[in-house]
This record gives C-alpha cells, structure tokens and sequence, in this order.
C-alpha cells in the first residue's frame, strides 16, 4: 500500500519543514494508516470501535487514536498477511517479562531504513563517517540477530565506514582495537556509536577506573536507548556529556530517543539539548490524569506519531515515558517541528488491597 | 511487635466469647478511640468501632453459639502486606473464638500497624489483660518459609489471608494431620444497582451512594477482594441510561476530589480497556474514560470476566431486568454482591435457590469492606473452634 504523498517523500527535509505544512502531509499520511490498519488488523478495529470517539478524518494530530505501547506484548498486531512478513523484531525484556513482538514486511522495513537513512544524513552530513561501535562483535552474531541492540547496531552500520567493535566478548574495552581505530582515522570525524548504558558501564566507567582518556577530536558520540538503566545509578544526560568530553575529548554527543515499535523513526538530541520531532513523525504529550493533550510547557505520557509502520499499527503509540513537550518550529537550534525532552520511565507502584504475594514481597 | 514469643504461647484453649477476651478487645477499642493518632487513619478507627463492647455483644448475641464449644488451641495468622488494619481482625476472630494467636504482620511500614500494636501491647502490660498476653504473639518477619514451617508445625488452626498465591504458598508448609485450614482465596464482586431507585434519589442520597461507592471501590485502589469491579443495572432501556449517568456524575464528582491514579495506573487501565475491546468485541456497547474512572459497557457479562478484574478505578457495566443473567456467570470465585435499590434478602434467596456455588455476602453499597465474623461464606467462630459432644 502506499499511505504517502510520493512528492513530499521524495523530497524529505526532516527539520526543514514548517509545522504548518509538515502537520498537512502527516495528519494524511495518518488517517490513511489508520483506516489501512482497521481493515487490516482485526484486533485493532475492534480497540478502535471502542477507544475512537472522534469522526474520521482527523482534523489534528491529537485526535488520531493511540494504543499503549505494553499491547505489543500483550497481542499479535499484524496488518499483512502472514507469508508476507519478513522478520518479527522483540523488545529488549529482562528474563521472565514479555517481550513486544514487532511483525514486519518488506516495504515497512524499507521505509524505516529510508526514513533513518535521512534523520542520519540531516545529523551527521551526508559522507560515511568512520564508526566505532561501543559494543561487541557478538551482539550482532545471528544467535542474537533479531534482539533490540542488535537491530539497533545494524539498522546504524549502513551509515558508516571502517566498522569496528570496541568491546570484546567480554564486554571489556579492546584497547589495542581502540587506539588502532584512533590512528587510523587522526584529524578525521568518526561516528562513535553505542547505547547508553554500554558506553557508560563498559566504556567511561573504565575510562575512569583507569584513570586513562582517549583523544576522538571531532568526532561525534551518538548514542540512545536504555537510560532506564541509568536513571537507577543516578547518571544525568549532563554528566554523560560532562564525562564523555572529558575521558573522550568529544564535545558532540547526541542522545536520540526511539524504540523497536517505531525503528527508524528516531528522535536526535540538538546542541540544546532538546529532541527533535523530524518530518514523518511526532510527538503528542499527554497529562497523565486525564490522557488529554497538554500545552507547550506541560509534562506527561509521550505518545510517538509515525508514518512508517504498515504491517503492524504502531503509527500512533502511548509509551510509557514521561516527558516534557517545549515547542514547536522554534528551538534555538533551527530545526523547525516539536521539540521535547524525555524525563524517564513512568514509576512503577504496588496496589494495596488484600490480594498481595506471600512469595513476592520485596 | 506485641504480646510474647510464638514459643511461650499458653495453648489454653477458652470458650467463644470469653469474658476476658470481650474485656481486652472492648479496652482496645476505647483506647484507640482515645489515640489522637489512631483517629486520624479511618480503617484504624472502622476497627476501633468494630470492636467496641456494644458491637461484640450483639455478636455474640446473634451468634448460634453451642454452649459446649471450645477453640481449637493455637492459631497461626498470616495477614496481608497490603490491608494494614486487616491483622488486627484476624488477631481479634482467634482470641473471640477461644485460641491462643501467632500473627505475622507484612514487614512493610505502616502507621495503623505501629498504632495498634503499640496500643494492644501497652494494654497487654497491665494486670488485668495478663492472661490475653499470653494468648498474643505478634510478630514481623521478611518471607521465610523456614519460619513459617516451624509456626506450621506447631499450630491448631491456619488463617491464611492474601489470596491465590499466598494460600497455595502456605498450603505448601506442612501442618499437623489435625491442623484446619482457613484460606482466603482471590474473590471477585459486582455491585448491583436498581435503576429506579437511583432515577427517584434525591440528591442528598445519590452523593450518599457516590460516597458509600467510593470508599468500596477506591479505599484499597479497587483491588480488595470485595470490591465491586462490574456493575449489573436492574432496569430497562429506558431506566438505565438515565441511571447510569446520575449515578457517574456523582461519582466522578467524588473520585475527582479525592483520588488520582498514577501515571502507571492510567496506562494499566488504557491497556486493559484495549484488551478487553478484543476479547469482548462482539458485546460492547460503549465505553467512557473520565478522569481516573474507566468504563466499559456490555451486552451482557459473560463468563470468565473474573478472570480480567479491574484495578484502580476500572469498570465493566451491563443491565438486565432481573437477575436471571447472573446465573450465566457467577462462579464460585464470587464473593461480594453490593447492591442499592434492591432487598437483599431477595438476591440471597436468589443465590439459594439457584443453587449458584458463588457469592458469599450480600451488602449495601459502602460497606464491602466491612470485615465480621462471617467472611467468604464462613463463620470463623465455628471454623476456628470446635464442639466437645456429649450425644
């Protein structure tokens, strides 16, 4: 199916367009998903007879219905034919939890490299740059193939030259990799990519016991997911950047925020600090008493607005992340469409009542 | 926490309703209601109130006591983490029927627990409460099934609160041959509610209901197990819609002052909404979200809605005319039927004579919670004790 207006896609600015018309092409893009998904997805006609009060078509983004992220784990969502799918890709969940099963096909997978493959090329410029992947070699071995960090690593590997893993399969710094890497590439930018937690457990915090740094110049730290992690031991998105120039030398360190249920579609931190909405996605935040939209400046529950998922309805999600919506079309940076920050996992909390675990109280 | 080692209890079992055991609880009681602290936690003061001397002689007075009764020995309690006040009943049932008491209280802090074991145990220091003393262990341990085997070992009677899990952990433990088993299981309740007598309320009346309702539901986060998490509207086509929007409107006005669901809650309820449209698609007729208050309106219920109880402010709804449909559904896992508009001694009757295997109490909406001597279809008196037979 195609849901997009081909003009505009062929034409992808993510950050070049105002929200006045980016708002246009999406809200399309999305009444066209949603009614491809209705017809296509059993399970989520029926949650949408139910959770839908508004009159199709939407006139604003806000009324395009949301599902929560959790049902992902909870039910098959696939909107194609089973023949068609091509592969299932699965949350990261710690052991015993569930994990989200995302079906898909040939075309949404295209979309979602196509629509990275421009986010990547508005951050780092348009020339392969070096990579050193703070992780190790094994993580992408097929065994693990279809795991969240892995598909991360692979869905960022197109996007750079002399590939090279710093960790060895123990997860420990391969020092003599390093410095080959460093010398290799003197007076050049290099993309050091990893997840958060990686670099910071397996990386800066031996950086630090050693009492030793590494000199990347100009390079770039791109880095995402898993702050979850990192909230635990108390690590603030400035002292990473604090830590990073000073074990590192980089001075450019980008968070991004995404998830498996929208690969692709990612959100890149700008040199203010804030996380931009680029032109096929966006954000709605939702005050978390009533799920209504809150206003430029308000807190709540993120929900992600995307136009690449067609073979499973994850076009419009509520996550489970609270953040802050601070403006659209008007960040410092120059980047139009909404920007926002992302203050973390919502708190888990045990109901009372008398139906509680013996076994299980912690 | 109060009273003396599991080890030194007297296993000196006395008849119900003890006099000395009336004494304490009815000392307990003026004395809680005397604690500026106490006061200020209202399930502390629902058990102060319980217990007072007037409330325990009519128990005993409507009890069908046998005069040749006698309590079984002791008695090992393990109460739940998550009800505070919830030990204290459970302490009270064993010494009213006549045992010696070893309660384990959940390791988790509350307020209501150190008032009361810190008021039973300064009562117990006085002369005249001397031998409760040494029918009292109140103890607090982290989960230890070394422990709870040991206590297992050597007790008459197990009250075993918590449900599902915990009883089968429990069950687990070996006891004596002799030893009675008294378990709480998971329960599920429904409120059921006259549309015309909602219709002809006044308005102090329906904020009276809205209240009663509130405090059923949200007291302990919809989660207790008597707790209403469906509604049944008696009515017709034309009596419900207007009830069910008189009633709503009242309670929203309610939750909205004086509940919020957390940030967790609200995505836990927008998922089971989402989940329930699925399995129950082909009988919604519509469903609502307002505030913290989640709504999903049915056809009919079908069985096995037990098995997907709301939390924290979520509800299913259906009407029928009378309540013949309760018969497709209710299971042995129902407990607590709340109901408003209605004679209670009809749906009891209902139950009878319908040989339905569940619903255990019938009570008018706002007193779910109310924990007595008759709870999940026993008298605990008589579950606890035992009868010396001279035929």
């Amino acid at each position: 199916m195609t849901t997009f207006n081909l003009e505009y896609w062929e034409n992808l600015q993510p950050y070049g367009l105002p929200d006045s018309q980016k708002s246009v092409q999406l809200l399309a893009a999305l009444n066209h998903l949603v009614e491809w998904h209705s017809q296509n997805c059993v399970e989520y006609n029926r949650i949408l007879r139910v959770v839908d009060n508004s009159t199709r078509p939407y006139q604003t983004i806000e009324e395009v219905p949301f599902i929560p992220v959790r049902l992902f784990k909870e039910l098959d969502l696939v909107s194609v034919n089973r023949e068609d799918i091509y592969k299932t890709m699965h949350s990261s969940g710690t052991t015993g939890q569930k994990t989200s099963k995302i079906a898909l096909d040939r075309e949404t997978a295209r979309l979602q490299t196509r629509v990275l493959s421009e986010i990547m090329k508005a951050t780092l410029g348009h020339r392969r740059l070096p990579m050193l992947v703070i992780d190790s070699a094994d993580t992408i071995s097929n065994r693990n193939a279809f795991s969240a960090r892995a598909a991360g690593i692979r869905g960022f590997m197109m996007f750079g030259s002399d590939l090279t893993f710093a960790l060895d399969q123990k997860m420990m710094p391969d020092w003599d990799v390093i410095s080959a890497f460093v010398d290799r590439h003197m007076g050049e930018r290099a993309l050091i990519f990893g997840f958060t937690f990686m670099i910071w457990q397996h990386l800066l915090s031996e950086l630090a016991r050693l009492d030793k740094t590494i000199n990347f110049g100009d390079s770039i730290l791109l880095h995402g997911g898993g702050w979850k992690q990192l909230n635990r031991i108390a690590v603030s998105n400035d002292s990473f950047k604090r830590t990073a120039k000073d074990f590192l030398g980089i001075d450019r360190v980008v968070n991004y925020y995404g998830m498996v249920e929208q690969t692709g579609s990612l959100f890149m931190e700008c040199e203010y600090g804030y996380l931009h909405a680029p032109g096929f996605s966006d954000i709605v935040v939702r005050d978390p008493f009533t799920l209504e939209p809150v206003p430029i400046g308000g807190s709540g529950l993120i929900q992600l607005l995307s136009m690449t998922p067609i073979s499973y309805p994850g076009h419009s999600i509520l996550t489970e992340d609270v953040g802050t919506y601070h403006g659209i079309d008007d960040c410092r940076c120059g980047r139009l469409g909404r920007y926002f920050t992302v203050e973390g996992r919502i708190a888990k909390a045990e109901p009372r009542g008398c139906s509680d675990t013996y076994e299980s109280i912690s | 926490m109060a009273g003396i080692e599991p080890s030194q209890l007297l296993c000196k079992p006395r008849r119900p309703f003890d006099p000395a055991v009336m004494d304490f609880l009815a000392a307990l009681s003026e004395r809680l209601f005397a604690d500026k602290d106490a006061r200020l936690q209202p399930d502390v003061a629902s058990f102060a109130y319980w217990c007072r001397r007037s409330n325990l002689m009519r128990i005993q007075r409507e009890h069908q006591t046998n005069h040749n009764c006698i309590g079984r020995g002791i008695a090992l309690h393990i109460a739940p983490s998550n009800t505070p006040v919830n030990f204290a009943f459970t302490y009270a049932f064993g010494l009213l029927s006549g045992n010696s008491n070893v309660v384990r209280v959940t390791t988790k802090e509350f307020a209501q627990i150190a008032i009361i074991c810190r008021t039973i145990d300064w009562l117990l220091g006085h002369d005249e409460h001397d031998s409760i003393r040494m029918m009292t262990s109140i103890i607090r341990y982290e989960v230890n099934d070394a422990i709870t085997a040991e206590l297992s070992r050597n007790c008459h009677v197990r009250v075993i609160w918590g449900g599902d899990s915990t009883v089968k952990s429990i069950k687990a433990l070996p006891s004596q041959p002799r030893c009675i088993d008294i378990a709480f299981a998971d329960r599920y309740s429904v409120a059921v509610i006259s549309a015309d007598a909602v219709n002809t309320a006044i308005e102090a009346d329906l904020i009276k209901l809205a209240e009663g309702f509130f405090m059923d539901v949200f007291l302990f986060d919809q989660n207790a197990c008597s707790s209403p998490r469906s509604i049944i509207w008696i009515g017709d086509e034309k009596s419900v819609p207007i009830a069910r929007s008189r009633f709503w409107h009242y309670v929203s006005r309610k939750v909205e002052s004086a509940y919020r669901s957390l940030p967790i809650h609200m995505v836990d309820k927008y998922t089971q909404l989402c989940l329930d449209s699925v399995v129950f698609h082909d009988t919604v007729i519509d469903s609502s979200i307002e505030g913290a208050v989640f709504r999903l309106y049915l056809r009919n219920l079908e069985r096995g809605v037990d098995q997907r109880a709301g939390k924290f402010g979520y509800f299913l709804e259906t009407s029928a005319s009378d309540l013949t449909p309760l018969l497709d559904f209710v299971n042995e896992r129902y407990q607590t039927v709340t109901s408003y508009g209605l004679d209670r001694t009809d749906i009891v009757r209902f139950v009878i004579d319908n040989g339905i295997t569940g619903v255990d109490r019938v009570v008018p909406v706002g007193h779910a919670l109310d924990l007595g001597l008759t709870w999940d279809g026993l008298d605990i008196i008589s579950a606890m004790s035992r009868v010396v037979s001279d035929q």
